[in-house]
């Protein structure tokens, strides 16, 4: 008998233990003591040290908060990083998630639709945050475009003068610049082969162009799903794909374009190795890195020789990152402090400039008066403020990148022909579980 | 009565000795497990409160996902390729540095020392040696056959993990097949040259018979680790180009995390989970028969 009790003694200590240590940790309330720390979980790997540098501010002013800053793993997506988070009942206090996480976490973010900073933002780039109902449950941190992005310096030399960009509004005088590019000695562009890049952006493109109205577009889209587009007949695909044989063909890694690499291309157009790189202004944090500060701009990616089609004189701009609070695993008191931040980034002189100078983001509020000092940002405010901006295509579904963006690859390197592409990317579609 | 009090006395004592071994196996291992074999039976997208119970639904895509068996056949490819160079070439390694050859200790040290590096770094310097290292040497040298990154093309990218697998693993195997050539009784080796075997009779007659279990032991982790190998897989292709070096694990990840199909990546993973098992038990069993005592 006494036995028996000492077992059962035994066998429960270790229970009893870990009872001991969950109890604690879910017992810590915040509550004891005015000081709060939250976490927020980064993926723009590119701003992590301003951020900090943003959280140290931020606490200077907020003394009683503290944030502690995280990055996401390099491979792999956000929403992978934070699903293991949720796993293990660690969530962090924000989350900076790509724009189709939001709508996933409504039963576990916060309902932001009553905060002040909603107002400041345009309609447009808060789509992604919003419910059918109408309700908030992300902050846009960033808007982000891309296009062709182009060396100054060895364009006005090209062209002999002062390069215009609004003089590229068809495929015949891309290819005519092109042209002069390598004439003047340099390779014309740098066509990198990362699937994100080509699946999730140049092939966005295809999706955005069919038409200058959103739901137009999002009815193509269900179509696609239904298997009501042939593809292969399509003229803004096959526009698009026209454009992208003339980049290929001009590309500096022609002869093998699947080992081009995304570090390389950029230090080949900062330098003005080429004169042109496909991709988003996301590349400007890494130049800085590399110590290089080029005179870059943007040109649109155009479908066609009319002038006037949609998406020639156009440019996809969109929110591209959007912050989420959770209120799982978090305290009301962590929640408080994470909308004070908010607020603080979104509304405060201080973090409106962290924001939009240091951080180098494009704020997506009407209220912030800064303007981040590099060209790419301006150029793609230019863009934005002549209304010229098509629709980022930031919520297609979370592996239409992969899928797609091996099937260009694969068309990149020849391995198979437009309309097996074509046969890939309908397939895709028609059969995709994916929301 | 007393009789059960010391069955009683013994349970304690094994569990207070084996007790937080199985604990910390069955928490880490057993119950993850049983979890994950029933998530394959829902269709939980790993991130929603909500999920569905969706029978064998999942096991029925798992046979038709066809992108999910052209990656088995990737993967069944470089495990018969791996299995086979890493444990030729460590056998010939430890052949080689068990006849006493001068400073036989330092070579033994340096061929094992990559296996020393975690798969994700090793990735990550081989892709910088495929992609930089050899491009540019080709350059310079003006061989256009290396001056293009093995890296574009699919046969030059299998290859390419082919051989940093065998680079990493042909070092660990070699320190057991070592063990297992000590082993050896050197008056069985000496007896069959009196009696004129010749060294290959030697090898073929009494070496390799002796060191079977070693060769077990080495066959069976080759397989195992071809079979799942992973972070090699991500750092160094990423499965590419064009998703031509996708292997099972990395598609079973792309599948429940990329995909957000959690279940459908589950049954995947638990049907490579059956396949392994299977060819892993018959390979035991096949080997250890051929086990002979000295």
């Amino acid at each position: 008998m006494n036995m028996t009790r000492k077992f059962v003694q035994i066998a429960l200590t270790p229970v009893a233990l870990t009872g001991l240590v969950f109890a604690g940790t879910a017992g810590t309330t915040y509550a004891a003591s005015p000081n709060v720390t939250i976490s927020f979980l980064n993926s723009k790997s590119q701003i992590e040290t301003q951020l900090q540098q943003a959280a140290t501010l931020f606490h200077k002013q907020y003394p009683n908060i503290t944030i502690n800053v995280s990055a996401v793993p390099q491979s792999g997506t956000p929403l992978q990083a934070v699903q293991a988070l949720y796993a293990s009942g660690n969530a962090p206090t924000i989350y900076m998630g790509d724009p189709s996480d939001v709508l996933q976490l409504t039963d576990k973010a916060v309902n932001l639709t009553h905060q002040p900073w909603v107002k400041d933002v345009n309609p447009n780039y808060m789509a992604p945050a919003r419910t059918r109902s109408g309700q908030i449950y992300g902050f846009p941190f960033a808007i982000e475009g891309y296009g062709i992005t182009y060396n100054v310096n060895v364009l006005n030399k090209a062209v002999g003068g002062k390069f215009n960009p609004k003089t590229i509004t068809t495929r015949l005088a891309l290819r005519n610049l092109l042209a002069k590019v390598k004439k003047s000695g340099v390779a014309g562009d740098y066509f990198a082969p990362m699937n994100w890049s080509l699946g999730g952006h140049f092939l966005g493109m295809m999706y955005a162009d069919q038409s200058n109205s959103p739901a137009k577009v999002d009815q193509f889209i269900a179509n696609l799903s239904k298997g009501r587009v042939n593809l292969s007949k399509n003229a803004v695909f096959n526009g698009l794909m026209n454009t992208f044989d003339l980049l290929e063909s001009y590309n500096i890694q022609k002869a093998s374009p699947l080992a081009g690499q995304y570090a390389t291309a950029e230090a080949d157009l900062a330098t003005g190795k080429v004169g042109m790189f496909f991709q988003g202004d996301w590349i400007w944090p890494d130049l800085q890195t590399m110590k290089l500060n080029p005179n870059l701009g943007y040109l649109p990616v155009p479908i066609s020789n009319n002038p006037k089609q949609y998406g020639n004189t156009q440019i996809p701009v969109g929110a591209t990152k959007f912050l989420v609070i959770n209120k799982v695993d978090n305290t009301a008191a962590q929640v408080a402090a994470a909308e004070k931040f908010l607020d603080w980034l979104a509304l405060d002189k201080q973090g409106q400039r962290q924001l939009a100078i240091n951080m180098s983001v494009i704020p997506p509020f009407k209220n912030n008066p800064f303007v981040p000092n590099n060209p790419l940002a301006r150029s793609i405010e230019s863009y934005m403020k002549s209304g010229k901006t098509s629709e980022f295509m930031v919520t297609l579904p979370s592996n239409q990148w992969l899928v797609n963006g091996n099937a260009m690859d694969k068309y990149m390197a020849g391995a198979q022909t437009r309309a097996q592409l074509a046969a890939v990317i309908t397939n895709y579609w028609k059969t995709n579980k994916t929301n | 009565m007393k009789g059960e009090r010391g069955r009683l006395k013994r349970w304690s004592i094994d569990f207070i000795f084996s007790g937080p071994t199985l604990i910390a196996f069955a928490t880490v291992l057993i119950v993850p497990f049983l979890y994950g074999v029933y998530l394959t039976l829902t269709n939980w997208n790993g991130l929603s409160n909500h999920h569905q119970f969706v029978g064998i639904a999942n096991y029925l895509q798992t046979f038709q996902d066809q992108s999910f068996w052209v990656s088995m056949g990737v993967t069944v490819k470089y495990v018969i390729v791996t299995v086979v160079l890493v444990n030729v070439i460590a056998f010939a390694l430890a052949y080689a540095l068990t006849t006493g050859v001068k400073g036989q200790n330092i070579f033994r040290t340096t061929f094992f020392a990559p296996s020393l590096i975690g798969g994700i770094v090793l990735g990550f310097i081989w892709q910088f040696i495929f992609q930089n290292v050899i491009v540019y040497l080709g350059q310079i040298l003006n061989m256009p056959a290396l001056s293009n990154s093995m890296l574009a093309t699919p046969s030059g990218a299998f290859w390419s993990l082919v051989l940093v697998s065998v680079w990493q693993y042909s070092g660990y195997m070699m320190i057991i097949y070592i063990a297992g050539l000590m082993a050896v009784p050197q008056e069985l080796v000496d007896a069959a040259s009196i009696d004129g075997a010749n060294a290959l009779i030697r090898l073929r007659a009494i070496v390799l018979p002796m060191i079977m279990p070693a060769i077990v032991v080495c066959v069976f982790l080759t397989l195992q680790r071809g079979f799942l190998n992973y972070d090699l897989n991500l750092s160094l292709t990423a499965g590419g180009p064009y998703g031509s070096t996708v292997m099972v694990p990395l598609y079973v990840y792309q599948q429940a995390f990329t995909s957000q199909n959690f279940g459908l990546g589950q049954a995947e993973a638990f049907v490579l989970f059956i396949i392994v098992a299977i060819i892993s038990f018959i390979q035991v069993y096949v080997g250890k028969k051929q086990e002979v005592e000295a």
